[in-house]
């Protein structure tokens, strides 16, 4: 008999459930993981309704991007405090305040004229971050109730289907709302981005009462007494108090090898999605705008499907072949991803990626096989490990601690990337896949450490982390040396090329060049010199329009200029101007239509 | 307080573990070849007309119509496959190498569709295919273990 037919055996062997388990398990996954794509429906809905937002209240991009930053450290924050509450009072019930606080945030948002201003808004989006928090821990303990050991990986990988799911249902409902539509006797214009704040949360109210009455914390609650094994005690239930849980958690060194490894996760895979837009653009030469590339297309779709594929294989193969022990497999795949990053870096450093055939389809082949690693360990280390270090017990903490780490990595990993990538020339995202290479490898060295450890070798566990402690010095080091050495070349790069697009005309692109200059050296006389000229360019032009009655020129003339210079500009006075008079010709159209 | 006295069970919730139960029961039985033929192929019939008239504009059957007869066919079907993997010693659970690739099309078919050019789809398509095909064959014309004996 072959190992995989042996292991099979076994494993179905130490698996016969009573009769109707596994239905109502799935009954009861299929509610929780509805639940929390539902979840997901409430919180991506910021990422459709930036642009309304910029246009009705003269926000800039870079006042969109602080709200989103700070939602994530508000969720990283909530993760970890929410998961010792969750411990305490449960999953069923974290993930139901959790859904009545979000319905209750977002509607607020729909409604309130005072989330107009910037501060109140940004506040509420941070409740509404601390809120969301509370699903993920209440998810993974329920969940944990659920399955036996050898069974949890399969499970994250189908959490990440649900992560995906919830995605792309808000990507679907988004568009359409935004669209403008009518249902009964309700009727919603175009562009109504209140409406992406009050429709999910419907569909959030409607699943969490389903949740209420179908859900079950464990199945002992469900009327399968005795069906999930654990390792640790329960015979006293399955909440525990705040302290206890705190304690547990804190003082298991399991936690913290997961946590940093997941660390790693978040750095690559927050990288990988938020950066690939400007990737496809700035070196495969895109126009992701008006105008995907059909490989553009054919990834985008393929990279969902291989991120699902990819969690669910490798959950599958540590539940059947390593024991449900995730650290063998995280490991691999952290190797696999660091030497495909690492690839793709060499391959870039040698320009070979670019706007070429081969090098389209070499960049987006990289961009696939990154997405499969990353959501891979994105699932096992995220959602099965917190299970089998908390148990049913402390599940919710383990998994906010753990959590909250994909969150703080994805920061530092952003923020190292963004730097580095501000003082590259253009079309050279070498220091993108370079970062992403030393994060992966990290990861993998986090989960070697943890292995040997399990094996009960100390010393050669404690030297892998000294290793790491000198990865992080010299990588710092080189870092930094590395910066000061590109940053006067770009700077010179980038004011050259502002003054050659201003002197063809090309406001825009002489405006980005300059801005760029001006974050990597603020006050650089010749780039600011520019920005004036474009941003008196733009008043002008705002102004005239509006006395010619052209109210739409002059809204997305001055939005021009508040986006150059902040609110420290005489076009905020022209746009709420061009907005009045914009709101009395639709109130005139609509009256003559009456009439 | 022991793990027993914790969990007493809500007349809604062993409700619902009741029907658990005898729905599980349905999925228990196995079936031979022939059986399997005769059900299965009207049942792929009907899901294959079903996604054909999602694909039009405006579908020739309302939705009304539609969606109760799609998901009473796929449950049926769910449960054919089911019997027919048992009756050949394996997992129901096998019929997800069956319904996952149909899935996946369901998931991203429409965009391809509508992104990219006939050949590349169609292409994709059959790939897909491929797997269950070739399980579906294997249902139609393998000899069972359970029926064989009975």
């Amino acid at each position: 008999m072959t190992i995989a037919a042996e292991a099979k055996r076994e494993w179905n062997e130490q698996h016969q459930h009573p009769l109707g388990f596994k239905t109502r398990r799935g009954l009861n996954w299929f509610t929780v993981g509805l639940m929390y794509a539902m979840f997901y429906m409430c919180r991506y809905n910021f990422r459709f309704a930036g642009a309304g937002m910029r246009a009705e209240f003269g926000w800039s991009t870079g006042d969109i991007a602080n709200i989103a930053a700070w939602f994530s450290i508000a969720y990283g924050t909530g993760q970890l405090v929410n998961g010792l509450f969750c411990d305490r009072i449960g999953g069923r019930a974290s993930m139901l305040i959790g859904a009545i606080g979000s319905i209750l945030v977002n509607v607020l948002i729909g409604f309130s004229p005072w989330t107009s201003t910037f501060m109140a808004f940004a506040a509420m989006w941070m409740v509404n971050g601390y809120i969301q928090a509370a699903g993920t821990p209440g998810m993974v303990k329920i969940n944990a109730a659920w399955f036996n050991k050898e069974e949890r990986g399969l499970f994250s990988g189908i959490f990440g289907f649900m992560i995906q799911s919830g995605q792309a249902m808000i990507s679907m409902l988004a568009p359409w709302i935004l669209a403008g539509f009518s249902f009964l006797a309700l009727v919603v214009g175009p562009g109504e981005w209140r409406m992406l704040f009050t429709i999910p949360p419907i569909f959030l109210g409607l699943v969490a009462i389903w949740f209420y009455f179908i859900s079950a914390q464990s199945p002992d609650d469900a009327g399968f007494h005795g069906t999930i094994q654990d390792d640790v005690d329960n015979s006293a239930g399955t909440t525990v108090p705040v302290l206890e849980s705190f304690k547990f958690v804190f003082s298991n060194p399991l936690v913290w090898f997961y946590a940093v490894a997941y660390g790693c996760t978040g750095a690559v895979r927050h990288a990988a999605d938020q950066l690939s837009p400007l990737y496809f653009e700035d070196v495969l030469g895109f126009n992701m705008k008006t105008n995907l590339p059909l490989i553009a297309s054919f990834t985008l779709v393929l990279v969902p499907i291989v991120a699902v594929c990819g969690s669910v294989i490798s959950g599958w193969a540590s539940d059947r072949f390593f024991r449900g022990n995730r650290y063998p497999v995280a490991m691999v795949l952290y190797y696999g991803e660091a030497c495909v990053i690492a690839a793709a870096t060499t391959v870039m450093a040698l320009g070979i990626i670019g706007p070429t055939t081969a090098g389209i389809l070499l960049g987006c082949l990289f961009l696939v096989l990154i997405a499969v690693t990353a959501n891979s360990t994105h699932s096992i280390v995220g959602a099965a490990a917190p299970v089998d270090i908390g148990g049913k017990k402390m599940a919710g903490f383990a998994s906010g601690v753990i959590d909250s780490f994909q969150y703080y990595g994805a920061a530092l990993g952003l923020f190292i990337t963004g730097l580095l990538l501000d003082v590259s020339l253009p079309g050279n995202y070498t220091v993108w896949f370079g970062i992403m290479t030393c994060f992966a490898f990290f990861g993998g060295c986090a989960m070697l450490s943890l292995l040997l450890r399990q094996k009960k070798k100390a010393a050669a566990s404690r030297a892998v982390i000294g290793f790491m402690a000198l990865l992080v010095i010299s990588g710092a080091a080189f870092g930094i040396s590395k910066y000061r050495t590109m940053k006067p070349v770009a700077i010179a790069h980038y004011a050259d090329a502002a003054q050659s697009a201003f002197q063809a005309g090309d406001t825009r692109d002489a405006t980005d060049q300059a801005q760029r200059v001006l974050r990597l050296a603020p006050g650089h006389e010749q780039a600011m010199q520019i920005v004036n000229n474009v941003h008196d360019q733009f008043v002008a032009a705002a102004e005239t329009a509006l006395a010619a009655g052209d109210v739409q020129a002059a809204i997305e003339n001055a939005q021009n200029a508040i986006n150059l210079k902040g609110r420290e500009t005489p076009a905020l006075k022209v746009l709420a101007e061009a907005k009045a008079l914009d709101k009395a010709q639709q109130k005139a159209e609509k009256e003559a239509i009456e009439e | 307080m022991t793990d027993f006295q914790a969990h007493i069970p809500i007349p809604r919730q062993l409700w619902l573990r009741d029907r658990c139960i005898a729905v599980e029961t349905q999925f228990q039985k196995s079936i031979g070849r022939g059986t399997f033929v005769t059900r299965f192929l009207p049942l792929l019939v009907i899901l294959a007309l079903a996604y054909w008239n999602r694909i039009q504009t405006p579908p020739r059957v309302a939705g009304w119509i539609a969606v109760p007869v799609t998901a009473a066919a796929f449950y049926f079907a769910l449960l054919v496959l089911s019997h027919r993997f048992h009756d050949i010693g394996q997992s129901g659970a096998n019929l997800l190498q069956i319904v996952l690739p149909v899935f996946v099309w369901l998931w991203v078919g429409g965009d391809l569709m509508a992104k990219l050019p006939p050949r590349l789809w169609i292409g994709t398509a059959a790939v897909l295919a491929v797997w269950p095909v070739i399980v579906i064959l294997r249902l139609c014309l393998q000899r069972g273990t359970q029926t064989q004996a009975a």
